[in-house]
């Protein structure tokens, strides 16, 4: 245990971590993001919507393959050594998030693909014969429940593992939460619904994501408190984690930027909307994305300071 | 003595970003429910028409200005800890001149131009995004402006200071000055309502 100890010792780990920069932050926002996208495609689809031209259910799955993709990008940019990546896929590891993250991540292309093959654009249609033919052989009640299914599992699914990914490091006080998985859920929930109530062409679509939004963006603000009430009523150590956001040096980012321009002004904006107080505008849904993005940089920056030592 | 609560450590510099914020807000909120996220409406006190924004915010002067001296009568807050802003006259009253232009020109102030934003208004978004560019613009030309941002230099200096007047009485003043300025206002907007009602018929 002593020889642990000692050898632990390590500047990039102690007391600190100073290991993780702008690419996981990123990665957990789209990842997030892109999981709301595939909870809304499914209930979208389960609703029967996809038959409907306007829908947003045929423009999410198309963003949400560009997003993740951009997302593992930025993955993959943090990894140390680049070229081992395809080891993740050589094992499954029932305890390790980062293997279940892996596996979820490469189920979660096809899904996102079936979705996208539904209501293909017209002009890869015209390009690609097998296209029109392989939508044609989806879209069947059995076909959509099926892709319906897949991507409300698998967007819960990996909306919860961006959350257990860091709740499941217990050497940092701020993130050994498991109300993190619940939380980078349901703001992955509130960005993608903001940016569908942003890209909605259809007035009742826009509505009734607006309104959902506004619910998403409530139950973050609780589960924002939870999480804090979590850590305040925890040890020592995750007391004086909470305390980095509650008057010490991520007082601020987090509440200003996270809570007050994420939620509550967003939530704000978007209340006198659906009570047709003000217009329908972007910016209610690009301070709750931007805030989405606030989120996991405050979370991971905070997480990386907090520490069991010298508490 | 209470406050200012940073200056007395009640909160540390942190929270004090998050008051503002909160405070900020606050007034945003106001202002765009008041109906000053609009620049028709905020034009329209220029035009001599509709005065509703000099007389709300000469009441918040007032508001502000009475609040402050009564927190310090009663010994809650401590006016010699509050910050003030240092008085250079010249650079200040061009800095007014230009603000006033831009306001006639633009429809909006800084802040009800982030108010109207927050709905959406276009017109807003533009003037804000004016706002970071002339920043910039200003940070990137200072060398050559110096000379003007710095002339005139009074260091902190407040009114009673300045006159050697009682602090009470500037204070009484200032009150006398609005009520005359709202009936001022008053009577001037009932004019110009009469002369619109006028024009029509006579042409």
């Amino acid at each position: 245990m002593r020889e642990l100890v000692l050898t632990r010792h390590n500047d990039l780990i102690d007391p600190l971590v100073r290991v993780w920069g702008w690419e996981i932050p990123v990665y957990l926002f789209l990842g997030g993001w892109v999981a709301g996208m595939m909870i809304l495609v499914g209930y979208f689809l389960l609703r029967g919507r996809n038959r409907e031209d306007t829908c947003v259910c045929s423009v999410l799955p198309g963003t949400s393959f560009v997003l993740l993709s951009l997302g593992m990008g930025a993955l993959f940019l943090d990894l140390e050594h680049k070229l081992y990546v395809w080891r993740l896929y050589t094992t499954f590891e029932v305890t390790s998030p980062m293997s279940w993250g892996a596996w979820i991540l490469l189920l979660v292309y096809p899904a996102l693909a079936a979705a996208f093959a539904l209501r293909p654009p017209g002009i890869l249609r015209d390009l690609f014969p097998a296209v029109d033919r392989l939508s044609r052989r989806l879209d069947t009640p059995v076909g959509v429940r099926g892709i319906a299914a897949a991507n409300l599992v698998l967007g819960i699914a990996l909306g919860i593992y961006t959350g257990i990914l860091l709740s499941a490091l217990g050497a940092r006080p701020f993130w050994n939460s498991a109300i993190l998985g619940p939380l980078f859920l349901v703001s992955g929930l509130s960005s993608a619904a903001a940016f569908g109530h942003m890209v909605a062409r259809h007035q009742e679509e826009r509505e009734l994501l607006a309104r959902s939004d506004n619910v998403f963006l409530a139950i973050e603000l609780f589960v924002v408190a939870l999480f804090l009430v979590g850590l305040l009523s925890s040890s020592q150590a995750h007391v004086a984690a909470a305390r980095l956001v509650l008057g010490g040096p991520f007082t601020a980012p987090f509440w200003v930027l996270v809570v007050g321009a994420g939620i509550v002004i967003p939530l704000m904006i978007q209340l006198l909307a659906v009570t047709h107080r003000i217009a329908h505008t972007p910016v209610g849904p690009l301070l709750v994305m931007a805030g989405g993005l606030a989120l996991r940089f405050v979370i991971v920056a905070v997480g990386q300071v907090s520490h069991w030592a010298k508490v | 003595m209470m406050a200012p609560f940073l200056k007395y450590g009640v909160f540390g510099s942190e929270t004090s970003l998050v008051v503002a914020f909160l405070l900020g807000i606050g007034f945003g909120f106001a202002l765009e429910r008041a109906g000053f996220g609009s620049a028709r409406k905020l034009v329209s006190q220029f035009y001599l028409d509709d005065l509703a924004v000099f007389k709300v915010m000469f009441t918040a002067i007032v508001t502000a200005m009475l609040g402050v001296t009564y927190l310090s009568w009663i010994g809650f807050l401590n006016l010699s800890l509050v910050y003030l802003v240092p008085t250079n006259l010249l650079p200040q009253i061009v800095g007014g001149l230009v603000l006033g232009a831009g306001f006639v020109i633009g429809g909006y102030c800084p802040g009800t131009a982030l108010a109207a934003t927050a709905t959406g208004r276009v017109d807003a978004l533009t003037y804000g995004a004016g706002l970071y560019v002339g920043t910039l613009l200003f940070a990137e030309a200072y060398p050559l402006v110096k000379g003007l941002h710095t002339a005139t230099p009074m260091g902190q200096t407040t009114i009673p200071q300045y006159f050697n007047l009682p602090y009470g009485l500037v204070v009484f003043a200032v009150v006398l000055m609005a009520l005359g300025g709202f009936a001022g206002a008053g009577w001037v907007e009932k004019k110009m309502a009469t002369q619109r009602t006028i024009e029509p018929t006579a042409s």
